[in-house]
């Protein structure tokens, strides 16, 4: 057992990778089967991984074109080892939560850099896009971690995770149930599933910031976004489900996702500025309730 | 400091003028942000930037605990490295390539490689990510409103943060990426006495980001002088009542990641350059027009935005003076240059003092 806690910081992140890879793979297929398509096999994303790593040709504008997918990858890993995994602490003791709120963006950031030097303008409408999107949900997302922060007197991750212990009930989900709605809302954007696509938006700017990425840069972004989403459900089941033993918690992380899928295959897109009102609108409003709660009781 | 001003009434243990200091601290941080975001120009978007990033200097002095001082003394420090660095960048692309018009600048990472490198870090610094000095600072900022519990304070600053991103990238894209305009394929590298003091600056940055421990111990000595107990840290690992941060720790972990991620990229099979045009159009036929989106870059923000910033200080005043000039306008017709009319005025004004002095003597 010690051998395993010990090794956690080399075989979480592989973990997040294979996981995030999985969960992408059954979206496609739920979503498939909502719309009465047959859909792909689960195991797609693996396949699709692979290929695009083997590719022989992979086209580059620059340096900086280069940087973009290699800095996503390193942010998402970074972010990853910042957690508290499954009752397992890696690096969560030396940097709190507020720490992990500002690793989370080197990806995107790195991204952004990356996706601007290929000089399409598709890719800088995509960034502008997803810059006034991560605008539009932190805030209502920070008035939710705040409401948290407040009731436990803390910023660290591993010392929140073991409040919410021993049983359902002390869950923030139950505890702060207007903060964990909020954040809930604001994840669905954090993670660019539908309403809050607009930054990506296949239709209409060619799957903008990705727009020139192809081979193993393509690959890169895959593996940055399977890491993506084991993060952001992580974080969501660290804050708001009390965490758990490893089974317990990558259930709960499935939980969140599905729901983030269940909304995201029947909903259509906002454009962006409407994105950007609604979140400033109604979660806000909620997270505040939320937090005046917090403060409150 | 604020605390020791006035006994009138606290909030969270925080005193009133220093609350609303906080107040006008955190406002001033969000509003300069969104300002900076719809700028045009390189100069100008840094003065905003920097008046948004007072902003958080105020909140901290505003909120006056020693925790909300050592963060506030952190940021000037952090702030006068990177917008240095940032002024000296932007004077360096004034010098070669003669504007700092977004429009007209863009792609010039290729031909002024160093000043990118700095602007790069300076950035980085602005958005407040580590491990550059940017973060530590506002992270005691944060970590001083959240244990006062001034939660809605703690949000406004949050949402600023969060515009830095939108500008920061807008700096660094406009000007460093996206297309090169035909008339900058000229443009070169400063010479050495441009270059060398960014780089100086790019290397404090880094150094203080990764053991902010050093610039903690020059604001040690000033609580002192406060009678205010300093706060515990060591070179790289400050801890707080809430958290922890190690920047060392963070800035191995990152360098880890990213070798990783090196590998990955170094393991598969090399890329083939290709030039700037050379892009995905959906089939058209790609001409020499300029297609560096820079202009009104966050025009579906502004729209949003555009009840807000309708209120401006400036456009009040020139509303005022309007006004008064309007006032003055009509007052000017009472003189007509007519001797005559002048001399009725002076009849009807001894007639109204005479109807005084009557009705004064019954």
């Amino acid at each position: 057992m010690n051998w395993i806690q010990a090794t956690s910081i080399v075989w979480v992140p592989l973990l997040a990778i294979a996981t995030g890879l999985l969960y992408m793979g059954i979206a496609r297929k739920v979503i498939a089967r909502i719309q009465r398509r047959y859909g792909p096999p689960v195991y797609q994303n693996f396949l699709d991984t692979l290929k695009l790593l083997s590719k022989r040709t992979a086209i580059s504008h620059g340096t900086i074109f280069d940087l973009g997918p290699i800095m996503a990858l390193a942010g998402g890993l970074l972010t990853l080892l910042f957690l508290p995994i499954g009752g397992y602490r890696l690096l969560s003791f030396q940097g709190d939560l507020l720490v992990v709120l500002y690793l989370v963006v080197i990806a995107p950031l790195g991204m952004a850099l990356g996706a601007g030097d290929s000089a399409n303008p598709n890719a800088a409408i995509g960034m502008a896009r997803g810059l006034t999107l991560m605008l539009a949900y932190e805030v209502p997302f920070v008035l939710a971690i705040l409401a948290v922060m407040v009731k436990y007197n803390t910023a660290s991750l591993w010392d929140i995770v073991q409040a919410q212990a021993g049983g359902w009930h002390h869950w923030n989900l139950f505890a702060l149930p207007l903060s964990a709605i909020v954040a809930d809302i604001s994840l669905q954007g954090m993670m660019g599933k539908k309403p809050f696509d607009q930054p990506v938006a296949p239709h209409e700017i060619a799957s903008g910031p990705m727009v020139e990425y192809g081979g193993k840069y393509l690959a890169m972004l895959q593996l940055y976004h399977a890491v993506a989403i084991f993060v952001e459900t992580s974080l969501f089941t660290v804050l708001f489900l009390g965490g758990g033993p490893l089974w317990a918690f990558l259930l709960k992380t499935f939980v969140v996702f599905l729901v983030a899928v269940l909304i995201h295959a029947v909903a259509p897109r906002f454009r962006i500025g409407q994105a950007f009102t609604f979140y400033w609108k109604w979660p806000t409003l909620l997270g505040l309730l939320g937090l005046v709660w917090a403060l409150v009781l | 400091m604020a605390g020791r001003l006035s006994q009138a009434g606290t909030v969270h243990g925080v005193s009133l003028p220093g609350y609303l200091l906080a107040w006008f601290g955190a406002l001033t941080a969000l509003l300069g942000a969104l300002y900076a975001a719809f700028q045009e120009r390189g100069k100008r978007l840094l003065a905003y930037s920097s008046i948004s990033q007072l902003g958080y200097v105020l909140f901290g002095l505003g909120i006056g605990t020693p925790l909300a001082l050592t963060g506030a003394l952190f940021h000037a420090l952090s702030h006068l490295l990177f917008k240095g660095l940032l002024f000296l960048a932007i004077g360096a692309v004034i010098h070669q390539a003669g504007t700092d018009e977004f429009a007209k600048l863009g792609g010039l990472v290729r031909r002024m490689p160093w000043t990118f490198v700095s602007v790069l870090v300076g950035v980085i610094a602005l958005a407040g990510v580590p491990p550059t000095v940017g973060f530590p600072s506002k992270w005691l900022l944060y970590e001083a409103a959240i244990e006062k519990h001034l939660v809605f304070l703690a949000a406004v600053i949050f949402a600023a943060s969060t515009a830095a991103f939108l500008y920061a990238y807008r700096f660094i894209f406009s000007v460093f990426l996206g297309q090169l305009q035909p008339e900058n394929e000229t443009v070169r590298e400063g010479n050495l006495f441009l270059v060398l003091p960014q780089l100086i600056l790019t290397a404090l940055i880094l150094w203080f980001g990764l053991f902010p421990g050093h610039a903690l111990a020059w604001v040690d000595p000033i609580l002192r002088q406060f009678h205010l107990p300093p706060l515990a840290h060591t070179a790289g690992r400050i801890t707080t009542s809430l958290g922890t941060f190690d920047a060392t720790v963070v800035g191995l972990a990152f360098l880890v990641t990213l070798i990783l991620a090196l590998a990955v990229f170094f393991l598969t099979a090399r890329s083939r350059r290709v030039p700037q045009m050379d892009n995905y159009f959906a089939g058209e036929a790609p001409t020499q027009v300029s297609m560096h989106y820079a202009t009104d870059f966050y025009r579906f923000l502004r729209r949003e935005f555009q009840g807000l910033l309708r209120w401006s200080a400036d456009r009040g005043y020139r509303w005022l003076a309007d006004f008064v000039s309007y006032l003055a306008e009509r007052l000017r017709r009472l003189y007509t240059g007519n001797g005559q009319t002048y001399v009725w005025y002076l009849v009807g004004f001894l007639a109204l003092l005479l109807i005084f002095y009557l009705r004064g003597v019954s």
